[in-house]
């Protein structure tokens, strides 16, 4: 059996580094998967042959990519490894951490199981277009990987919820007037990127990256595709350099996911390129920077670029 | 007749006593020279110094030539019987000890013969006839189109890559020339192949002919793969220019030969190749082509990897369809040759080897009857 119809996706995550085959791993709704681990090769430059010289193993470097559908009857423990802590009240309430929890992998590639990880996830993308079912990616890089013998199949799968197309609403404003009723943005599609500008670090004595840390300013964009041009006051906010809030929600009817930003700018679009006679279409890409949390009972004064709710 | 269709290909190597670059004419290719062309992007490109930058006129001066590049790339047919003079430059060695004595080829009888071609070295020519070290590697590429024949000549193989898929089995030749010119007085029509295109019978190489064995010598798996790349680059110097000249020295190599194979398993099944890249293991490969039925036994074309590592492996999960698993080698120079392929039945059996440290070798079984580096 070597369909990807068998590959069963899991995950769990930790705190020490090290933490690569601890117990409590969830289903996650997984869609495709591209994780490996390889060694750099090099070779020895010795002279007085026309021949390669054998290649040696350098440092290892398990990573890739893992892209699960946004779906609310899985786990949404995922959000925590991108964000970097969660808050329970009534909900999960997630918000943005300097330290980054890891990220252990498990797939099924028909009947082999592989387990990668720790991981940190140096990027997150949520995106979704119309008819789709939106989809999270996250890219990783991690320590070590190996061909693990524990069945995933045991683990339970969880009543699938997705975020559908119908069930996504998008609203954009002016920060200064808080987002209301009457905010919302008719899109065509979204892509939202959490930059989390993590490098894996390597030493000497060891094949293996220790424990990757954060090379630069975590960034984050928004870009909305708008079925119409001139929707909005985008060029308004883009010229006058207007401070923006936006959230982006999904409600299945048995639960509810909003996915925020408390100050983003307008970076790129509002022009509405003409293309040809057909409908006139924009793309707008919003720069998400650090803002207070105003939230009410999960306000915080803390730089959070992003912050998640779950309910 | 300027249609594709009109078009041949021809390679003959120059004379086995060539001594000096580029060196006096060849003789013009005949019966037996002809290669299975596909297309190709032979070219003579013209090299220009500095212009326009005397003052007193706005306008730009005229050109003045500094040099001429000549060399491109052929793609034909992977054929079993046709291009033996190519696998052999490209390599560089062919034994020609007496036959039957362990050089190369083999008679089998029944006008059937078994070559061995060896990486060697060093490409440079030499026309020593000192022993076996019988170097002259470099030939005329000829291209009869548009009612001309173009010649590249002399011109050395910098490389090659074989593709297999299951729709198609192809190799392409990178050349380098010291000159491409247009030559008059040419019958293109007795540019026949050593081996008869017989309208992808028995000289044509398919998928199904292809069957491929990895692993740490001497135990060798058979893997079945979806498709497969060799690309040879032996790295000689193209643009060797020196004063007195238009024309580039003789092409020599500016580093060490790389030689690497890129497959695709039609299936995931296991991890053992993951097991050499993880535990870095030296690895044998044979890729074995067999055809059909020729004189005593099958036509058949062998690339052999006496020692490699696994470079790379992925195995992505891409949806619910089949999972495959794209695996890298790269070879490295090995003494040793697993005995599999030089006993009875082996692509090697029957051959005394002369290169040292040898990270590749390619060996066929066609009508072909000459040793290259002696006809």
């Amino acid at each position: 059996m070597t369909q990807g119809v068998q590959s069963i996706g899991a995950f769990h995550t930790g705190v020490a580094w090290a933490d690569s085959e601890a117990q409590g791993f969830l289903r996650m709704p997984l869609v495709e998967e591209t994780i490996t681990a390889n060694f750099d090769k090099y070779r020895s430059q010795i002279l007085g042959s026309a021949s390669q010289h054998r290649s040696n193993n350098g440092f290892r470097r398990p990573g890739g990519t893992i892209t699960c559908e946004l779906d609310l009857g899985y786990s949404l423990a995922l959000l925590t490894c991108a964000f970097g802590t969660s808050r329970v009240t009534t909900g999960t309430f997630y918000e943005m951490a300097d330290a980054l929890p890891n990220l252990t992998f498990r797939a099924s590639r028909g009947t082999i199981v592989h387990s990668s990880g720790p991981h940190k996830v140096r990027r997150m993308t949520i995106s979704q277009r119309v008819n789709e079912i939106a989809r999270i990616a996250y890219e990783v890089v991690g320590r070590t990987a190996s061909a693990a013998t524990a069945s995933l199949s045991a683990l339970t799968i969880p009543a699938s919820d997705p975020c559908t197309w119908g069930t996504l609403r998008v609203r954009v404003a002016d920060k200064a007037d808080a987002l209301q009723a009457g905010d919302e943005v008719d899109v065509a599609g979204f892509e939202l990127v959490l930059d989390n500008a993590i490098e894996p670090i390597f030493g000497s004595a060891s094949a293996d990256a220790v424990e990757p840390e954060r090379n630069d300013f975590r960034s984050a964009t928004l870009r909305l595709d708008l079925p119409r041009g001139g929707v909005g006051s985008f060029r308004t906010w883009r010229d006058a350099n207007t401070p923006l809030q936006f959230d982006i929600f999904w409600d299945t009817g048995t639960a509810s996911l909003l996915i925020g930003g408390f100050t983003a700018y307008v970076q790129e679009g509002g022009d509405v390129p003409l293309s040809g006679p057909g409908i006139l279409t924009d793309s707008i890409v919003l720069d998400i920077t650090a803002g207070a949390n105003t939230l009410g009972a999960f306000a915080s004064a803390g730089g959070s670029m992003l912050y998640a709710y779950f309910d | 007749m300027s249609q594709g269709v009109q078009a041949r290909g021809a390679f003959r190597r120059d004379s086995k006593t060539e001594a000096v670059w580029p060196g006096s004419a060849p003789t013009a290719p005949g019966a037996g020279h002809g290669i299975p062309l596909r297309t190709e992007n032979i070219s003579r490109r013209k090299l220009v110094g500095t212009k326009g930058l005397l003052q007193g006129s706005a306008s730009q001066e005229r050109p003045t030539v500094v040099g001429w590049q000549a060399g491109g790339s052929i793609l034909c047919d992977l054929r079993y019987g046709s291009l033996d003079r190519l696998w052999a430059l490209a390599l560089g060695f062919e034994n020609p000890i007496a036959s039957g004595s362990g050089g190369s080829p083999q008679s089998l009888g029944v006008s059937t013969f078994r070559h061995a071609y060896e990486a060697d070295q060093l490409l440079e020519n030499k026309a020593s006839w000192a022993g076996t070290a019988r170097h002259v590697r470099r030939g005329g590429l000829y291209v009869f189109k548009g009612g001309t024949s173009h010649r590249l000549w002399p011109a050395m193989v910098e490389g090659f890559t074989v593709s297999i898929t299951p729709e198609d089995a192809t190799v392409s030749f990178d050349l380098i020339g010291h000159d491409l010119t247009i030559v008059g007085g040419l019958d293109p029509t007795t540019w026949t192949p050593p081996h008869a295109y017989d309208g992808g019978g028995a000289d044509k190489v398919t998928m199904p002919q292809t069957r491929v064995y990895l692993g740490v010598a001497p135990t060798l798996t058979e893997y079945f793969v979806r498709s497969l790349e060799i690309t040879v680059r032996n790295g000689l110097k193209a643009d060797d220019y020196r004063s007195g000249s238009l024309y580039i020295d003789e092409p020599i190599r500016t580093g060490m030969r790389e030689v690497m194979m890129r497959a695709t398993l039609s299936r995931y099944t296991n991890d053992v190749i993951r097991g050499h890249h993880n535990a870095n293991q030296t690895v044998a490969c044979l890729v074995d082509c067999t055809g059909g039925t020729l004189g005593v036994g099958n036509a058949r074309l062998s690339f052999m990897m006496p020692a490699a590592t696994v470079e790379a492996i992925n195995d992505p999960v891409t949806g619910p369809g089949i999972i495959t698993q794209d695996f890298e080698i790269k070879t490295h120079g090995s003494a040793t040759i697993p005995t599999a392929w030089t006993t009875s039945g082996g692509p090697l059996y029957q051959h005394v080897l002369a290169a040292v440290d040898a990270d590749f070798y390619i060996a066929t079984q066609n009508l072909f009857a000459s040793n290259v580096f002696e006809e």
